[in-house]
């Protein structure tokens, strides 16, 4: 389109033109530069004007007779010469000027153009580096945010170190200086000695598992396992609790119209788990009773722990398995509790491939905590590779 | 350094890498009445080399974590057990790793510089120490004795 827009204007240039010819100027631009317009072009009008006059000169030359005529003609035609070449010098003039104003307008739109295009980069440039910093920012965002969860549990961290291990210290250091001035017996103070340092063990072994086992799996050693004695073991325990005397809690557990299966999983870590929720059903029930029953999930065992507690709030039912996190009031009704014992229940699940649910129809209405176990197959015991296993305290290497 | 010269017989000999001074002097009479010529250092890795060379114990049992004399935490532990398999007059001393780090990771690591054992501090009572450190002595001597020094 372009192209034949500039063959048609050159039919009307004039290729004649001073700059065309003197400045190897192309005829295009020329006439785009040129202040006159091509039928005003100077140049043309003269030499037409010019072509004509010798036209008619030549034309009298031959028609008039006389001396006095061809003279006068003759004048004529040396003046139309003298001023056509004044005409054309002035015009040179003319054109020159207009033709460096052009050449100034030119390097000015060149400049233009280059600032411009100058300007586009940068900005080009500039909203680049404003999008790095906005993401630079998203990410300090999110640090911050990071930065502020570990500051609270940091906190929650100094609080359940504070009454988790100092309390047990503080016993224990209490029937030492009884041992000392000779007020007790270090015999009679064994017992309770012994039950803080397992109370401590117990909580810095929760504090490693949960931290250490951040996103992992935890380690599993599984075996076959009768699960039954397990759960009466530890429902006879937790008769004991000062908790379940104090409230009157009857617990129980209930035997089913079908044979238990023997299960596959690592024995002390079940039994983590059944303590951990037979204790939350404990601690969260003021009066009423504890069942444990059984069911048949297809190649599972099913075990439920049922309460007439205080139940779950809708809210609390989203952050339950989440670490450091405890119930509405859990620390009205138990004031011990590290806010680690469902977190760590539902590593277990994860690690020994079984589920944890629960259902509670809402607060004071009670819950029931519900994991599944594998039912032992002769398989299993071989197929030990994707069981990660617990290693031993003792370890001789080869 | 603590050091318990024995005349009757020796069962083994034994040095403790410990800067942990109540745990030492457990250790010490739990050893001592079982009959080991026990030495100790304290925090001091450097002495604990020298002496290791010198006396060319037995065992070595090995803490990790031991900080250094200007009281910065450090696991000198590893630096240790570094020194001693490069020395060729160490190399052989079977070195018992107890500590209270238990990460796979620590294990692993353990086992590649070529510590003997590994035992958590945390779970360990004395009488398996010691079980594990005669298991320890035993197997090294069955592996010496199959391969006689020249």
């Amino acid at each position: 389109m372009n192209k034949l827009k500039e063959k048609i204007e050159d039919r009307y240039l004039n290729l004649n033109c001073w700059l065309v010819k003197n400045l190897g100027y192309s005829p295009y631009k020329r006439c785009n530069h040129c202040r006159f317009k091509f039928r005003n072009c100077l140049f043309l009008q003269y030499q037409v004007i010019s072509s004509i006059l010798v036209v008619i000169f030549l034309a009298t030359f031959f028609i008039v007779e006389g001396k006095i005529t061809m003279l006068v003609v003759s004048m004529i035609f040396i003046l139309v010469i003298v001023y056509g070449y004044f005409f054309n010098r002035s015009t040179e003039k003319i054109v020159e000027a207009n033709f460096s104003q052009a050449k100034a307008r030119d390097a000015l739109a060149e400049l233009t153009k280059n600032l411009k295009q100058q300007v586009v980069e940068q900005t080009k440039d500039i909203t680049k580096k404003n999008r790095d910093l906005e993401k630079n920012n998203k990410e300090l965002e999110t640090k911050n945010q990071l930065n502020q969860e570990l500051l609270a549990m940091k906190s929650d961290f100094l609080r359940v170190v504070n009454h988790q291990l100092n309390t047990p210290i503080s016993i224990m250091r209490g029937y030492f200086s009884m041992i000392k001035e000779g007020d007790y017996k270090p015999e009679k103070a064994l017992p309770f000695v012994e039950a803080g340092l397992d109370r401590i063990n117990q909580v810095v072994a929760d504090f490693l598992d949960a931290y250490e086992l951040e996103g992992e799996r935890m380690r599993m050693k599984p075996e076959r396992v009768d699960i039954t004695t397990v759960v009466d073991k530890m429902v006879e325990e937790k008769k004991n609790l000062q908790y379940t005397k104090e409230r009157k809690l009857i617990i129980s557990a209930e035997k089913p119209d079908f044979e238990i299966p023997t299960v596959w999983c690592d024995i002390k870590r079940i039994t983590d788990v059944i303590s951990n929720l037979l204790d939350n059903a404990v601690f969260y029930t003021y009066k009423g009773e504890i069942v444990v029953f059984y069911e048949l999930v297809g190649d599972y065992l099913k075990i439920n722990v049922k309460d007439t507690g205080n139940g779950i709030t809708e809210e609390d039912k989203k952050k339950l398995f989440q670490k450091f996190t405890r119930g509405t009031g859990a620390s009205g009704m138990h004031p011990d509790g590290s806010g680690l014992g469902l977190y760590i229940v539902k590593k277990i699940m994860e690690g020994s491939g079984g589920e944890i649910s629960f259902a509670s129809d809402g607060a004071g209405k009670g819950t029931t905590f519900s994991f599944t176990i594998p039912i032992y197959t002769n398989q299993q015991a071989g197929n030990m590779g994707d069981i990660v296993t617990r290693e031993n305290k003792i370890e001789i290497f080869n | 350094m603590a050091r318990t010269n024995i005349l009757q017989s020796i069962v083994g000999r034994i040095i403790f890498i410990e800067d942990e001074k109540a745990l030492v002097d457990i250790y010490h009479d739990v050893f001592e009445k079982k009959g080991y010529d026990f030495m100790t250092t304290d925090n001091n890795i450097q002495m604990g080399l020298t002496i290791t060379e010198f006396e060319q114990p037995d065992v070595v049992l090995l803490d990790i974590i031991i900080p250094k004399p200007e009281n910065t935490v450090a696991e000198q532990g590893y630096d240790y057990l570094k020194a001693v398999k490069e020395n060729p007059k160490t190399k052989d001393i079977p070195i018992i790793v107890f500590t209270n780090l238990d990460t796979p990771q620590d294990r692993k690591k353990c086992r590649e510089m070529g510590a003997a054992a590994y035992l958590f501090k945390r779970d360990c009572a004395p009488k398996e120490v010691i079980d594990a450190v005669a298991e320890v002595i035993k197997r090294d001597k069955e592996k010496k004795a199959k391969s006689p020094k020249r």
